[in-house]
């Protein structure tokens, strides 16, 4: 239980921090959150990638203006899958450049998934906005440039988390 | 994969799912804006935080720009800076406050004062969210202004909480005219870099500094609300229609206090 609170705790701090990141043009952003859910997935230990997936993708649908739920949707299936493809066909422990490439290929998939599911909301009169398609000219790949860069803090706060609950006090 | 694995991701997604129906039927909005007010005071203690980051990267803005003027004079202005930065952000806080006020009193529309309490972090949509909701007697569709300028519409509100689309959202579009002949025109945004004023005709002189404003050709965003003003020229001699960009009149990145207008 401790470690769903310490889980959750992370991700309001990551939350906070997005919400506080300097405005950039063309709205470019990191996704903390999506980092933090995706390493988790990457880890292949347990399913508490889903949890991580689950409330993080909650808090985002709270603040956006996208249909309600499609955050939560399209990061839990992105970790799944990323999940499933490192526990298929890795064993050893994912190398820099193939991290680098899951959380590429990850976040593109990602923003792809979230697009498609506001545009069926869209379709189907569940919302009456959706995310523009402009995002795709520069703003998803500059992104993840910043992805990139923010993925080793995030990275390192999962090792840290690691570390906190391996401690016998924290069980 | 474990069959663990499987049984969580079957029941987080049917979680999802129910939680999108229960949302769409609206029955999930009292837990929602719950939510809104249980993150208040944490909005504003980081509301704070993002102000001092602002400053932060501001004041190296400013001193990089100085730099090049003179060394000295930078180095002044940074150390009265570093001694100033909390002092500046009460000072802006009170000078929004104090505009807000005025254009408050100064107009006889039914306006209703709001708090920005989140922004979509993510940035795939120009949203904020305010702190009213229904229950102040909004609907959506209404018009958002700062400081009598317009800055975007509610797009989806609940008891307590509103959506705000800004007009710098691609997805946003605006019927405007430019205030000293009357012409009408479609005011779309841009991602984060601003707004475009598009379709106005050839036969109109579109000069640097002619303002912008709502057209009010629908009911709920009346005539006349200043939006910006007109910037460079986009569209070339020969196109059929002209468009050209728009400098909003306040700083869309820095909203914090908003006033929705009731109709």
């Amino acid at each position: 239980m401790k470690k769903f609170f310490l889980y959750f705790f992370c991700l309001i701090i990551l939350f906070a921090l997005n919400s506080v990141f300097p405005q950039l043009p063309r709205g470019v952003a990191p996704n903390f959150i999506f980092l933090f859910a995706i390493f988790y997935a990457l880890k292949k230990q347990t399913p508490d990638f889903l949890w991580i997936a689950f409330f993080g993708g909650l808090i985002l649908d709270l603040f956006s203006g996208n249909l309600f739920g499609s955050y939560t949707l399209a990061l839990i299936c992105i970790c799944s899958l990323l999940a499933y493809a490192t526990g298929t066909f890795f064993t050893a422990d994912l190398s820099i450049e193939i991290t680098s490439i899951f959380l590429t290929l990850g976040y593109l998939a990602f923003v792809i998934l979230l697009f498609l599911i506001n545009w069926l909301g869209l379709k189907s009169n569940l919302i009456g906005y959706q995310i523009s398609p402009k995002i795709f000219e520069t703003k998803v790949w500059l992104d993840l440039f910043l992805n990139l860069i923010f993925a080793v803090p995030v990275y390192y706060l999962t090792v840290f988390n690691d570390k906190i609950l391996a401690k016998k006090a924290f069980k | 994969m474990s069959s663990k694995f499987f049984t969580y991701f079957t029941v987080l997604l049917a979680a999802t799912l129910l939680l999108t129906f229960l949302h769409i039927k609206g029955w999930l909005r009292p837990v929602e804006s719950s939510t809104s007010e249980v993150a208040r005071p944490f909005v504003y203690v980081f509301r704070g935080a993002g102000n001092f980051t602002r400053s932060f990267f501001g004041f190296f803005g400013s001193v990089s720009s100085l730099t090049k003027q003179s060394a000295a004079l930078s180095n002044e202005v940074r150390s009265l800076q570093e001694q100033n930065v909390a002092l500046q952000q009460y000072q802006l806080e009170n000078e929004i406050l104090k505009k807000e006020l005025n254009y408050r009193q100064s107009t006889n529309l039914d306006l209703v004062s709001a708090d920005v309490i989140a922004k979509d972090p993510t940035g795939f949509s120009q949203t904020l969210t305010l702190d009213i909701g229904a229950n102040q007697g909004i609907k959506e569709g209404d018009a958002v202004l700062a400081q009598g300028v317009l800055v975007g519409k509610i797009i989806f509100l609940d008891q307590f909480t509103s959506k705000v689309l800004l007009i710098t959202d691609p997805q946003s579009k605006i019927d405007a005219a430019l205030a000293a002949s009357g012409q009408t025109g479609v005011l779309e945004g841009s991602f984060g870099s601003g707004v475009v004023l598009s379709d106005v005709s050839q036969n109109v002189a579109l000069n640097q500094g002619d303002a912008v404003v709502t057209a009010g050709l629908t009911d709920q965003i009346p005539k006349g609300i200043l939006i910006g003003t007109i910037d460079t020229l986009q569209s070339k001699k020969q196109d059929l229609l002209q468009t050209a960009a728009v400098v909003p009149a306040v700083d869309l990145k820095r909203l914090e206090f908003l006033a929705v207008l009731r109709k």
